[in-house]
């Protein structure tokens, strides 16, 4: 585990290039070696030292975060509230003010630009009045567009075409605010896929849902990935979700990159002790993933301690 | 969509750039998708047929009735259209050029900078309730104006004009000022309000205080701050047209990028807007439209809510449709307003601006009972 838990002022901290020879965070126990996900090399993502502020002289909400992402993979942000995984998001979204660097194919991007290589899911979509199911999803098309322009077929085709591989074709012209809790996740996910972006980032994209439309979500983003080469960066609350979708997760604490790695590594007993502050037992499922207990605990709080 | 029905025999191609063009026709862009933003040709018709029978209503109607059938082979006539010759008097042909045209196309073009104006503000804004009157910004253009008119500045050439500038300015003042003291007191759309009514009340104060000081240099503005549309001959028309034409133009080019706010700045932004821009961009074309419709007609409330509200009611809330709907409505309601302003106390004038509130201020409190799911 000391390979996973690494201190954020080595100097190559928190890169995680996932090539199998890329020393211990590379090498898996077999047991937890997820079979299916062989890494490929080309990165999509690179964060280089993202610290966010909210306030000028305000401590920072992410500090010093070094990461690579690489394409096709599903990293799993976790760590308790206000550990700074929605504002990481957000950073790389282009969304809040950040220093450090988040190097996408282009250098420098604009928001238009940006929005053609990152697509981006908040936690808490703004789901305007009056808006139809097809009008919010052809929104995404907005990066694809001209000043002048309007959406042309294409864009109508390309929003058909997301809604009926996400079972809306037939609630296209309904008003947002008709749709269920679980329709309407999948409607701000059509409107990222519309986007065509091949970095998707999404911010608790089952919080809002029952047990079984998050998986479905899940299972959706994840079938999508494979389909489209997508690679998505999520922040998830739920540890069990998160090892079982993700190749990889990435522990942030006080906005710092503390754990990351398979889930298997990550999600250890002393690691998400330490780090939630509460007792947790973890247990292995069938398929050797990884199933994180909290334990009750007749004292309110375990002081900090690993 | 299924690409099996699109491969279909009989699929037409599309020549736009997609790698699936040719295989896959529009027949299979669903119901939903095909309408989603766009303004149905028949509506934008049936609105602009209103708006022509109100101007032909307003141009008609008065102490002298002038016959609706007449009014169109005057025109022509006027015109000097070969073949068309009038039978109107010339007498009636004054009346018919030098009042009552202008005076129609001047309420048109009023209503039109004050119907899009608001539902502008309510896109930028996000918010329903915005509105030039509202949010201070027909205050802060009438205290420009009347610093103008009652300190004799006037000055200017076409629609250059020392009065429509100083509104200019005020209008600005006005909405930067509603909207940092809106932002600093929470982000409902009441906070909005409440800031723009306290800035439209301070700007009214001053104002005021102005005219009390010196009745005499003031006078003019008395009757010009309850909303006249009293014009002699196309002056007015020709100071007013240029703005509705060029702000009118700037805000319907962005009528898509409006739609993109309203699922907020942040998101907007995720989807490759720049939402500072835009909103900028917005607010100045709108309150040059407010600026320039309150320095020729003073303070007309409740055009920029009523109308709007209207339209979203009967065909929808994007601003595809929203805007240019808005725009003709607009222009026909102010028409209709004044021709009520011109005969319901025949041979006196009702001030424009008691019969827009008359009306308006039902419908707002119409708008705040219902509406209250939009505005929570």
């Amino acid at each position: 585990m000391s390979a996973v838990v690494r201190s954020v002022t080595e100097p190559d901290a928190g890169r995680t290039r996932p090539r199998p020879a890329d020393g211990p965070a590379g090498s898996v126990d077999p047991v937890e070696a997820r079979p299916a996900v062989v890494a490929p090399p080309v990165v999509a993502l690179s964060l280089d030292r993202i610290d966010v502020r909210y306030a000028r002289n305000g401590p920072p909400v992410v500090h010093d975060v070094s990461l690579d992402v690489a394409a096709g993979e599903w990293l799993a942000l976790i760590g308790p509230n206000g550990a700074g995984k929605s504002s990481l998001l957000r950073a790389i979204a282009g969304l809040v003010a950040h220093t450090g660097t988040v190097s996408l194919a282009d250098a420098s991007p604009t928001p238009r630009v940006r929005a053609r290589m990152v697509a981006y899911v908040a936690q808490q979509p703004v789901l305007p009045p009056g808006m139809t199911v097809a009008e919010y999803v052809l929104l995404g098309r907005t990066a694809h567009l001209g000043w002048l322009r309007a959406e042309g077929r294409a864009d109508r085709r390309a929003a058909a075409e997301v809604l009926d591989r996400l079972h809306l074709a037939r609630f296209g012209s309904r008003d947002l605010a008709a749709m269920s809790g679980g329709e309407l996740q999948r409607v701000v996910l059509a409107r990222a896929l519309v986007q065509e972006a091949e970095v998707l980032l999404l911010d608790e994209p089952t919080s809002a849902l029952d047990l079984g439309h998050g998986i479905g979500v899940l299972e959706l983003v994840d079938e999508l990935r494979r389909d489209r080469g997508l690679t998505v960066i999520s922040a998830m609350h739920d540890l069990g979700s998160a090892g079982r979708f993700a190749d990889r997760l990435a522990l942030l604490h006080h906005g710092e990159l503390v754990a990351h790695g398979p889930p298997g590594e990550v999600l250890t007993e002393p690691i998400l002790s330490r780090y939630y502050q509460t007792p947790v037992e973890v247990l292995r499922s069938a398929d050797g993933t990884a199933v994180v207990v909290p334990l009750r605990t007749a004292r309110p709080r375990q002081p900090e301690s690993s | 969509m299924t690409v099996e029905a699109a491969a279909a025999p009989g699929g037409g191609s599309a020549p736009s750039g997609r790698p699936d063009d040719g295989v896959i026709d529009d027949g299979v862009i669903d119901d939903g998708v095909a309408a989603a933003f766009r303004l149905r040709p028949g509506i934008l018709v049936i609105a602009a047929a209103v708006m022509v029978a109100v101007l032909g209503l307003s141009v008609a109607v008065g102490p002298f009735r002038i016959p609706l059938t007449q009014i169109l082979p005057a025109v022509a006539d006027r015109l000097s259209l070969p073949g068309v010759h009038t039978t109107l008097t010339p007498q009636e042909q004054v009346i018919l050029f030098q009042w009552r045209l202008p005076r129609a196309v001047l309420g048109g073009l009023v209503g039109c900078a004050l119907a899009l104006s608001g539902a502008t503000y309510q896109g930028v804004f996000r918010n329903p309730l915005a509105d030039p009157y509202l949010l201070g910004v027909a205050a802060g253009a009438g205290l420009g104006a009347t610093i103008v008119i009652g300190g004799d500045l006037q000055a200017g050439w076409g629609p250059l004009d020392t009065v429509a500038a100083a509104a200019f300015v005020g209008a600005l003042a006005g909405v930067v000022l509603a909207a940092a003291l809106g932002r600093g007191a929470g982000s409902s759309p009441a906070a909005l309000l409440l800031a723009g009514v306290a800035v439209a009340s301070f700007l009214t104060a001053v104002q005021t205080y102005l005219v009390q000081r010196d009745s005499d240099g003031f006078r003019e503005v008395y009757t010009w701050i309850l909303g006249q549309l009293v014009t002699s001959g196309w002056g007015d028309v020709a100071l007013l047209a240029p703005y509705v034409a060029v702000c009118g133009a700037v805000i319907l080019a962005l009528r898509r990028q409006l739609d993109v706010l309203r699922v907020g700045d942040a998101e907007a932004a995720s989807l490759g807007l720049d939402p500072g821009r835009i909103r900028l961009v917005l607010i100045v074309a709108a309150s040059l439209l407010a600026a320039a419709a309150v320095a020729v007609s003073g303070l007309i409330s409740f055009v920029g809510i009523v109308v709007p509200h209207l339209v979203r009611l009967l065909v929808g809330s994007s601003n595809r449709v929203v805007l240019p709907l808005s725009a003709l409505g607009g222009a026909a309601f102010l028409m209709l307003a004044d021709l009520g302003a011109r005969t319901l106390a025949s041979p006196a004038e009702v001030p424009i601006g008691v019969i827009t509130a008359f009306v308006g201020a039902p419908f707002f409190a119409f708008v705040l009972w219902t509406g209250r799911r939009a505005i929570a």
